[in-house]
C-alpha cells in the first residue's frame, strides 16, 4: 500500500493529477501515511526550493509535480480530518501545518510567473477541500489561516473566471465553517485599535460576486446569507457590514441596475425572461438577507433599497411619459410586492406607494387616478392595487379607504350606529342578487343544480377568503367599526398634527412626517448611507452629474444632521419656508437621484419627461422650473375659491394648474432666489433645497404648525399669481387639452359617449414642450392608434376613443397631468349626470383663450416677490373640520365631491365622501359596459377583495343595502343598480336577447380554457415569484375568485353533468390564471384585451369558434351582454361574501 | 359538562361532542351540510333562495352562541337546519337537576313565519308544556314573531326561564297549573318525578336518528378526558397555521391615524 502511495503516478499533464483520487483507505496505518506525507513533501519541497531564487523559469512539468505532491498531502490530511471529526489536529495535519505547506506553496506560487494563477487556483482548491473535510478545525491554526487570508487577498484582483469560481467555493466553505463555529469569526475580522472592525476579507470578497451569474453568483449569495446570519449575533460583523462594507449599497444599486435591464415593454407571456429572473432573484436575495441579518444591517439596507432603488428608480419608472412604459413599471412593481415577504421590505414597497411623492403627488394618488385611465393602464394599475389589498395591510386600507370612512360623513347621522349591524337575514345578498340584469335571470334559474353547485363554489371561496382576511387583520390597530376610533377621535387624531389639519397645509407633510417618524430617528445613519450609496452609484455606469448632485444633497444632509446649522444662503430665509422647500427639495433630489441609480436608460426612454427627469433637462430653465413646479402636492385647494362651481365655466383645469404651481413655485423661487440665476439646474435646486431638510426632520417637533400654514398660504397666493403669469407651464397643457377636446368632439360625432372623455381631458396635458403644435400631433397619433385598437377590438369605437383619450392622460399625466386629473375627474364625475360632455368641451375651450394669453413668464421672479410679500401674511382658511380627516393627512386627493359642493366647503360641516379610491372604482364600474372584459374582471376582483375585509365601516358601506348614505354619496349598490338599469335598457331592444346572452355565456366559458392554454406557455415567468421565499399563496385566490368562479357559474349542461369536475376545473384554472397574473398581470390576461392588437387573431378565432356568431349583434351589444353575464357572476360572488360576513364569527378553535 | 355524573357525548366522532361553542371545522361542515341539503330543492323566485334560510339560521345560531345561555345546549340537526336539538340543565327550583331534551322546530318561512316551536322529548309535568304533545307554549312570549327583534336565542331563554319561574296563566297543562297554585307540595313531587324520569332516561337512545341528535353516555376518562382537556384549552390564534399571506401588516401606531407611524420592528 505504501509503495503504491509512494509511486503515485506523476503524469506530465495537468489531467494526470486528477487521476489521484483519495488514495488512502480506512485501514491504512497512520504511520504509513506519515511516511508517505514526508515523502511527498520532500519531493515537492525540493522542486520548490529549486526555484526559490526565481532565476530559473519554472516549467509546467515542475508545477505539475509540485501540485501532484501537494495534492497527495492534501488527500492525506483530508483523510485524517474525516477520520477524526473535529478534534485537535492529528499528526498529518500537524505535519502539514508545521511544515508550513500552505504558506510555502503560496510563497512559491509568486515565483512561478505565468503559472501563478494556476497555482493559486489549485491552492484554493486545497483550502476548499481541507475546509470541507475539517470544518473549521484547522482555521484556528495560524499556519493555515495566514496563507489562506493572504491568498484570498491576492485572488481578489485575479481576473480569471476559473479562479473566481474556486475563490467563491473556498469562501463558501469558509462561511459554512464559520457558521458552524461562530467563534472563529473573529479571526477574519480586522480589528482597529478602537475595537471597531475595519475589514472582513471573506465578506468583502463575497460581495464582489453577489451579482455574478450562474453557480458562482448563487454560491456567493448563499455564502453571504451565512454571513448575514452570523451578523445577527455578531455586532462587530454587523457594524463592519454597515460601516465598512458596500454590501448594502451593492445590493440596492444592483436592484436598480437589474431593474433597468428589464424589458421596457410588457413581454409576451411566452417569452423567456432571464432579466426578470435575475431581478427577482436579486430582490429575493435582499429579502433573504433582511430575514437573516442584524437589525442594524437591515435598517441600512432597507433605507438604501428604499432611497436607492424604490424612490430613485421605481418611483420615476411609474411616472414615465410612455403609457407602455408605465404599464410595464406597474407590472414590475406588482411583481416586486409579490416576490417579497420580509415585513421591512413590504413596508418599504408600501411606503413608496403611500408616502412617496413624485413631483408632489403621492404615488398612490396617481395610481388611483389611473383607475380611470386607458384599459391597459387601468388593468395594470388595478392589478397592482389588488396585490396591495391582498397584503391585508392596515396602512394601505387606512389610506385608500378607511380614513375617508372614519368620520362617518358618508352616512346619515342616524345610521352611524348601524355600521356594526350584522346582516342576519341576507338582505345585502338579496339586494345584490336582485341587481342581476334582467336578461340573465331566466337562464340562471334554468338548471338549479348547476347554479347551486356554482353558488356553493362561490360560497366556499368567499368563506376561505373572509376567514383569511379576518385572521390577517385581527391584529390591526383599530377595529374601524365606527367607535374604534370614533369619528370624533378620528378627527382629533387627524388634527393632532397641525400638518394634517387643513387641506392647505399639507405641503410636503407626508415627507415631513416621514422624516419625523422614521428618517428623523436614523437621520444621520440614513444620510450617511445615502451618501455612500450615491457615491457607489457614481462610480458605476449610471454615474451622471446628477448623481453628484444627489450625493451632495446627501452630504449636506449629513452635515446638518450632525447638528451643524448650515451657513448657506437660505439660512436667513424663514424657517417655515425653508422647511417647506426642504421637503420638496428632498423630493427633487430623490427624483434626480433616480437617474442616478444606474438607470441611465430612463433618460432616453423618457425624453419628454417633465418632472421625473429633472436631471435630463438641466440647463433649460423652463424645464427646470417645471420639474420643480410639479414636485409639489396638489392637496392645497383652498375651499374658499369663489370659482369652484360645477355649473359655471369650469375653472378647474386652470385652478389645478395653479395649484401645481402654487406648491412648486415657492420652492422654485426660493431655490432660485437663493442660488441666484434663474436658470439653475434642478440638481442645484435640489441640493440647495435639501439643506434644510435635515433640520426639519431633526427639529420638526419643535416647529410649530402655524408656520406651515403661513408658508402654505403664501404659496397659494403665489400660485394665483403664477397662474396668471406662468404660461410657460400651462401652455403645453392648454394645447394638449385643446387637442383632446377636439378629439372629444370628433368622438362625439363618431358616436362616442363624450362623457367618457371628460375625466381625461386635463390629464392629457403631458407633452412637455408647451408647444401646441407638438402636443397635438401626439394626441392625433394616438387617436389613430386608438382607432386601430378599436378595430382590433370588438369594434366598439366608444371604448377605443375613450381609451385613446385616456391613453394620453395617464401616460403623460405622471409628470404634470396628475394635478389636473383628480379634480377634473371628480368634477366630471360629480356633474356628469347633470352636464353633458359638450358643455364640458365648451368649458374647456372657454378656458383656452384666457390661458393662452398668459405667456411666458419668469415665474421665479414673480414668485419670489410673492413669497416675500405674502409669505407670512396670508393664512389659509381653516379647513372644514369634517373634511380634515378626509383629505387631511392622506396622501389622497381632495375629497372627490369637494368641487361639487363648493358651497358646503365653506361651512364647517363634513363633506360626505367615501374617498377617491372607492369613488374611482365605482366610476369605472359605472362604465362597465364599455370596459374591456379583462378590466371588468379585475375591477370586480378589486371590489370583491375590498368586500372581504371585515372592518364594519367598509363592510357596511359595500354590502349593507339598508344603510342610508348621504345623498351625495354613491354606494356600490347604487352604482350596480344604475348599471343594471343601463344594461336592461340596452338589452331590451336587442334582437334575440336570450341568444345574445347565450353567446356571451359561451364566450366567457371559453375564456378560461384559453387561459389554461396560455398558462404553460410562460414557464419563464411563473416560477420566479412563485418559487421565491415570498411567494404569497393567497393573493391568487382572492384575485381570481371572480374569474375563477365563472366557469363553474356558467350554468350549462356540462357544468351540471360534472359539477365536481367543474369545480376542480374552476380551481385549477384559478391557479393557472393566478400564476400568470401573479407575474405579469397585464400581459397574461390579454386574451380579452381589446387593447392589444397582437391578440386579435386569437380573439377572432375564439369568437368564431365558440359560439354561433350572429352578425346582427353589433359590438356594443355584445359588450353589454358580456358585461351583463359577468355582472351576474360577480353579484353572486358578492352575495356570497355578504352572506359569509353575516355568519362570520370569532370562533373558538379547539385542539381536536 | 355540568358536573352531573354522566358526560354529555354526542353520537358519531369525538369531534361531534357538543361544546357550547362548536369548533370552526364543525361549523364549516355544518353550514356545508345546511347548504347541501337544500340545493336540490330550490324554492322561491331565485335559485339562491334556499341559501338564505340556511344563512339566516346559521347567523341565528351564531347569535345564540354568543349568548352562552347557562345550562342550555343546542345543535342544529344534520339533516335539516329547521330542527335544532337541545338539552336543558336545570340548576335550581322545582326541576332542579333535571336534564331535559328538547327540539326547536323552526318554521320554513323563517324569519318571516311564526314563532319557532319547542317540544320536550321526555314528558314534563309543567303548566306550559302540553301533556300529550310535549310542546312548550313559547308563543305566549312572542305574540308576533318579528324578524330582527326576535331571535331564536330568545326562545331558548324563554324556555329556560319557564323552568325557573313557573307561570300558570293560560296553561297548556291546566292540571299542572292548578296543582301549582293549589297544591304546591304535590306539584313539587310531580316535578321531582319528571326530573327523575329525565335522568333515568338520559342514556336512552334519542328519538331521532339524526346524526346530530344528542346522546348521553357514561364518562370514560380514556375516551372523554382528552377531549375535555382540549375543550378547556382553546387554541390561540397564534397557533393556527398561517401562511405568509394570512399575516396582515399594521404600521399604524395606536393613538394616531398616521400611516407608518409605528417604529419599524425588525
Amino acid at each position: 500500500m505504501s509503495s503504491w502511495l509512494q509511486k503515485a503516478p506523476f503524469g506530465d499533464s495537468i489531467l494526470a493529477r486528477f487521476r489521484t483520487s483519495l488514495p488512502v483507505k480506512d485501514e491504512v496505518d497512520i504511520d504509513v501515511c506519515v511516511e508517505s506525507f514526508h515523502s511527498h513533501w520532500e519531493q515537492a519541497w525540493t522542486k520548490m526550493q529549486a526555484h526559490q531564487d526565481g532565476t530559473v523559469a519554472v516549467t509546467m512539468d515542475e508545477v505539475n509535480t509540485v501540485l501532484n505532491h501537494t495534492d497527495q498531502l492534501r488527500a492525506l490530511v483530508c483523510w485524517e480530518l474525516e477520520q477524526q471529526q473535529g478534534s485537535l489536529p492529528g499528526r498529518l495535519a500537524d505535519l502539514f501545518l508545521s511544515n508550513r505547506v500552505p504558506e510555502r506553496l503560496l510563497a512559491w506560487s509568486s515565483c512561478c510567473g505565468q503559472f501563478e494563477p494556476l497555482l493559486q487556483s489549485e491552492l484554493l482548491r486545497v483550502f476548499e477541500q481541507l475546509l470541507r473535510a475539517g470544518g473549521g478545525s484547522l482555521l484556528e491554526q495560524r499556519a493555515l489561516l495566514r496563507p489562506l487570508t493572504a491568498l484570498l487577498v491576492r485572488c481578489r484582483s485575479a481576473p480569471a473566471a476559473e479562479q473566481h469560481r474556486r475563490l467563491v467555493l473556498v469562501l463558501a466553505q469558509l462561511c459554512a465553517a464559520l457558521q458552524a463555529r461562530p467563534a472563529l469569526l473573529d479571526l477574519f475580522l480586522g480589528v482597529e485599535p478602537d475595537g471597531s472592525v475595519s475589514s472582513c476579507v471573506v465578506f468583502s470578497l463575497l460581495v464582489e460576486f453577489v451579482h455574478s451569474a450562474g453557480v458562482v453568483g448563487a454560491t456567493a449569495r448563499e455564502a453571504l446569507l451565512r454571513c448575514t446570519r452570523l451578523s445577527a449575533d455578531s455586532r462587530p460583523l454587523a457594524e463592519f457590514i454597515v460601516h465598512h462594507s458596500d454590501f448594502c449599497e451593492v445590493l440596492a444599486t444592483g436592484l436598480s441596475g437589474l431593474y433597468s435591464a428589464l424589458p421596457r415593454t410588457p413581454p409576451a407571456e411566452d417569452e423567456d425572461l432571464p432579466e426578470v429572473d435575475a431581478f427577482v432573484c436579486s430582490l429575493q436575495f435582499c429579502n433573504s438577507v433582511l430575514q437573516t441579518c442584524h437589525p442594524m444591517v437591515s435598517a441600512v439596507l432597507l433605507e438604501l433599497v428604499y432611497q436607492g432603488f424604490l424612490v430613485s428608480v421605481m418611483g420615476p419608472a411609474l411616472h414615465q411619459s410612455s403609457s407602455e412604459a408605465v404599464v410595464t413599471a406597474t407590472t414590475y412593481l406588482e411583481l416586486c410586492i409579490r416576490s417579497v415577504d420580509h415585513p421591512g421590505l413590504v413596508r418599504a414597497l408600501v411606503r413608496l406607494l403611500l408616502r412617496h411623492r413624485h413631483d408632489g403627488v403621492a404615488v398612490i394618488d396617481t395610481l388611483v387616478q389611473r383607475i380611470a385611465a386607458t384599459q391597459r393602464l387601468a388593468v395594470a394599475t388595478l392589478s397592482l392595487l389588488h396585490t396591495l389589498l391582498n397584503l391585508n395591510c392596515e396602512d394601505v386600507l387606512l389610506e385608500l379607504v378607511l380614513r375617508h370612512l372614519l368620520p362617518c360623513s358618508h352616512l346619515m347621522a342616524s345610521q352611524r350606529s348601524r355600521v356594526t349591524e350584522t346582516d342576519l337575514y341576507g338582505a345585502g345578498a338579496r339586494r345584490l342578487l336582485s341587481l342581476v340584469p334582467a336578461c340573465c335571470q331566466p337562464a340562471a334559474a334554468a338548471d338549479p343544480r348547476a347554479a347551486a353547485a356554482a353558488w356553493l363554489q362561490c360560497v366556499r371561496e368567499a368563506r376561505l377568503a373572509l376567514t383569511a382576511c379576518r385572521l390577517a387583520t385581527s391584529r390591526w390597530t383599530y377595529a374601524y367599526d365606527g367607535s374604534d376610533p370614533s369619528p370624533a377621535e378620528a378627527e382629533r387624531m387627524t388634527r393632532r398634527r397641525p400638518s394634517s389639519v387643513g387641506s392647505l397645509s399639507l405641503l410636503g407633510m407626508e415627507e415631513r412626517g416621514e422624516a419625523d417618524g422614521e428618517t428623523g430617528g436614523e437621520a444621520a445613519a440614513t444620510a450617511a448611507a445615502g451618501t455612500r450609496l450615491s457615491a457607489a452609484v457614481g462610480g458605476g455606469p449610471g454615474g451622471s452629474p446628477v448623481v453628484h448632485g444627489w450625493r451632495l444633497g446627501r452630504l449636506q444632509e449629513t452635515g446638518t444632521a450632525a447638528g451643524e446649522r448650515t451657513g448657506s444662503p437660505q439660512s436667513d430665509t424663514a424657517a417655515d419656508e425653508s422647511s417647506t422647500a426642504a421637503k420638496d427639495g428632498e423630493q427633487t433630489s430623490n427624483d434626480d437621484g433616480k437617474d442616478v441609480s444606474s438607470n441611465p436608460d430612463s433618460l432616453q426612454s423618457n425624453p419628454d419627461g417633465l418632472g421625473s427627469d429633472g436631471g435630463s433637462e438641466a440647463g433649460s430653465s423652463d424645464a427646470s422650473v417645471k420639474s420643480q413646479v410639479w414636485a409639489t402636492p396638489p392637496r392645497p385647494r383652498p375651499p374658499r375659491r369663489p370659482t369652484a362651481s360645477a355649473a359655471g365655466p369650469d375653472p378647474y383645469p386652470e385652478l389645478d394648474l395653479s395649484e401645481g404651481d402654487v406648491w412648486a413655485t415657492p420652492r422654485t423661487s426660493l431655490g432660485a432666489s437663493r442660488v441666484g440665476p434663474a436658470d439653475d439646474t434642478p440638481r442645484q435646486l435640489g441640493v440647495l433645497a435639501i439643506l434644510p431638510d435635515e433640520e426639519s426632520s431633526g427639529t420638526e417637533s419643535s416647529r410649530g404648525g402655524g408656520g406651515e400654514t403661513v408658508s402654505l398660504s403664501g404659496a397659494e397666493v403665489i400660485g394665483e399669481e403664477v397662474r396668471r403669469d406662468s404660461g410657460a407651464v400651462t401652455g403645453s397643457i392648454d394645447s394638449a387639452e385643446e387637442a383632446v377636446v377636439a378629439l372629444g368632439e370628433d368622438g362625439g360625432l363618431a358616436g362616442t359617449d363624450p362623457s367618457l372623455v371628460e375625466d381625461h381631458i386635463p390629464a392629457a396635458s403631458g407633452p412637455v414642450e408647451g408647444s401646441q403644435g407638438q402636443s397635438a400631433p401626439d394626441v392625433n397619433s394616438s387617436l389613430q392608434s386608438g382607432i386601430e385598437e378599436s378595430d382590433a377590438d370588438d369594434g366598439s369605437h366608444v371604448v377605443s376613443l375613450s381609451d385613446l383619450i385616456s391613453t394620453h392622460c395617464p401616460s403623460d399625466s405622471e409628470d404634470d397631468g396628475d394635478r389636473p386629473a383628480p379634480v377634473n375627474a371628480q368634477d366630471a364625475t360629480s356633474s356628469e349626470n347633470a352636464t353633458t360632455a359638450a358643455d364640458r368641451s365648451a368649458q374647456e375651450r372657454s378656458l383656452k383663450p384666457a390661458k393662452d394669453t398668459k405667456e411666458t413668464v419668469s415665474p421665479c421672479r414673480d414668485l419670489s416677490t410673492f413669497v416675500e410679500r405674502h409669505g407670512g401674511t396670508v393664512r389659509a382658511p381653516p379647513p372644514p373640520p369634517g373634511s380634515a380627516p378626509v383629505s387631511g393627512s392622506g396622501s389622497v386627493p381632495q375629497p372627490p365631491l369637494l368641487s361639487e359642493r363648493s358651497a358646503g366647503a365653506d361651512t364647517t360641516t363634513a363633506v360626505p365622501t367615501i374617498g377617491p379610491f372607492l369613488l374611482a372604482l365605482l366610476e369605472r364600474l359605472d362604465r362597465a359596459t364599455t370596459n374591456s372584459l379583462q378590466l371588468n374582471l379585475l375591477l370586480m376582483s378589486v371590489i370583491s377583495r375590498l368586500a372581504h375585509y371585515p372592518q364594519p365601516l367598509l363592510r357596511s358601506l359595500l354590502l349593507n343595502p339598508t344603510l342610508v348614505c348621504q345623498p351625495s354619496v354613491r354606494s356600490l349598490i347604487q352604482t350596480l343598480g344604475s348599471l343594471k338599469h343601463r344594461i336592461d335598457l340596452a338589452t331590451r331592444s336587442v334582437q334575440d336577447a336570450p341568444g345574445l346572452v347565450r353567446w356571451a355565456r359561451s364566450r366567457l366559458e371559453a375564456r378560461p380554457a384559453a387561459a389554461g392554454v396560455a398558462a404553460p406557455a410562460s414557464p419563464g415567468l411563473s416560477p420566479s415569484p412563485a418559487s421565491g421565499p415570498g411567494s404569497l399563496p393567497s393573493p391568487v385566490q382572492g384575485l381570481t375568485s371572480g374569474p375563477a368562479s365563472l366557469p363553474a357559474q356558467l350554468g350549462g349542461a356540462q357544468t351540471a353533468a360534472a359539477s365536481s369536475e367543474g369545480d376542480s376545473g374552476g380551481f385549477s384554472l384559478t391557479g393557472l390564471a393566478g400564476r400568470l397574473r401573479r407575474v405579469l398581470p397585464a400581459v397574461s390576461l390579454t386574451m380579452e384585451n381589446s387593447d392589444q392588437p397582437r391578440r386579435r387573431p386569437a380573439d377572432i378565432i375564439s369568437r368564431t369558434s365558440v359560439g354561433p356568431d350572429r352578425p346582427e349583434w353589433d359590438a356594443s351589444e355584445r359588450r353589454v351582454a358580456l358585461t351583463a353575464v359577468l355582472l351576474e357572476q360577480w353579484l353572486a360572488e358578492l352575495a356570497a361574501v355578504a352572506l359569509e360576513h353575516s355568519v362570520a364569527t370569532d370562533r373558538l378553535v379547539f385542539a381536536f | 359538562m355540568d358536573g352531573a355524573g354522566p358526560a354529555l357525548v354526542r353520537r358519531g366522532s369525538m369531534r361531534k361532542l357538543l361544546p357550547s361553542v362548536p369548533d370552526q371545522q364543525q361549523q364549516l361542515a355544518m353550514s356545508n351540510q345546511l347548504i347541501d341539503s337544500r340545493t336540490s330543492s330550490p324554492r322561491g323566485a331565485h335559485c339562491y333562495g334556499p341559501f338564505f334560510l340556511e344563512y339566516a339560521l346559521l347567523a341565528e345560531y351564531n347569535l345564540l352562541q354568543r349568548q352562552r345561555l347557562p345550562g342550555v345546549y343546542t345543535v342544529p340537526a344534520a339533516r335539516t337546519p329547521l330542527v335544532w336539538f337541545g338539552v336543558l340543565f336545570i340548576r335550581q327550583g322545582y326541576y332542579q337537576e333535571g336534564v331535559f331534551r328538547f327540539s326547536v322546530i323552526i318554521p320554513e318561512q323563517f324569519p318571516d313565519g311564526d314563532c319557532p316551536r319547542v317540544v320536550m322529548e321526555t314528558p314534563v309535568f309543567h303548566p306550559l308544556v302540553h301533556p300529550e304533545t310535549g310542546e312548550v307554549d313559547i308563543r305566549r312570549g312572542f305574540h308576533r314573531w318579528k324578524r330582527n327583534s326576535h331571535h331564536i336565542w330568545h326562545v331558548l331563554l324563554y324556555l329556560r326561564k319557564a323552568f325557573y319561574k313557573i307561570e300558570t296563566v293560560q296553561p297548556s297543562n291546566p292540571e299542572a297549573a292548578v296543582m301549582f297554585e293549589k297544591a304546591r307540595d304535590m306539584f313539587a313531587l310531580r316535578a321531582a318525578e319528571c326530573v327523575k324520569l329525565s335522568r333515568d332516561r338520559l342514556m336512552d337512545p334519542p328519538a331521532s336518528d339524526d346524526p346530530h341528535s344528542i346522546v348521553f353516555s357514561q364518562f370514560r376518562p380514556e375516551v372523554h378526558e382528552p377531549v375535555r382537556q382540549a375543550m378547556l384549552q382553546p387554541k390561540k390564534e397564534e397557533d393556527l397555521p398561517s401562511g405568509p399571506a394570512s399575516v396582515g401588516y399594521s404600521w399604524v401606531q395606536p393613538g394616531t391615524l398616521d400611516i407608518f407611524s409605528k417604529p419599524e420592528s425588525l
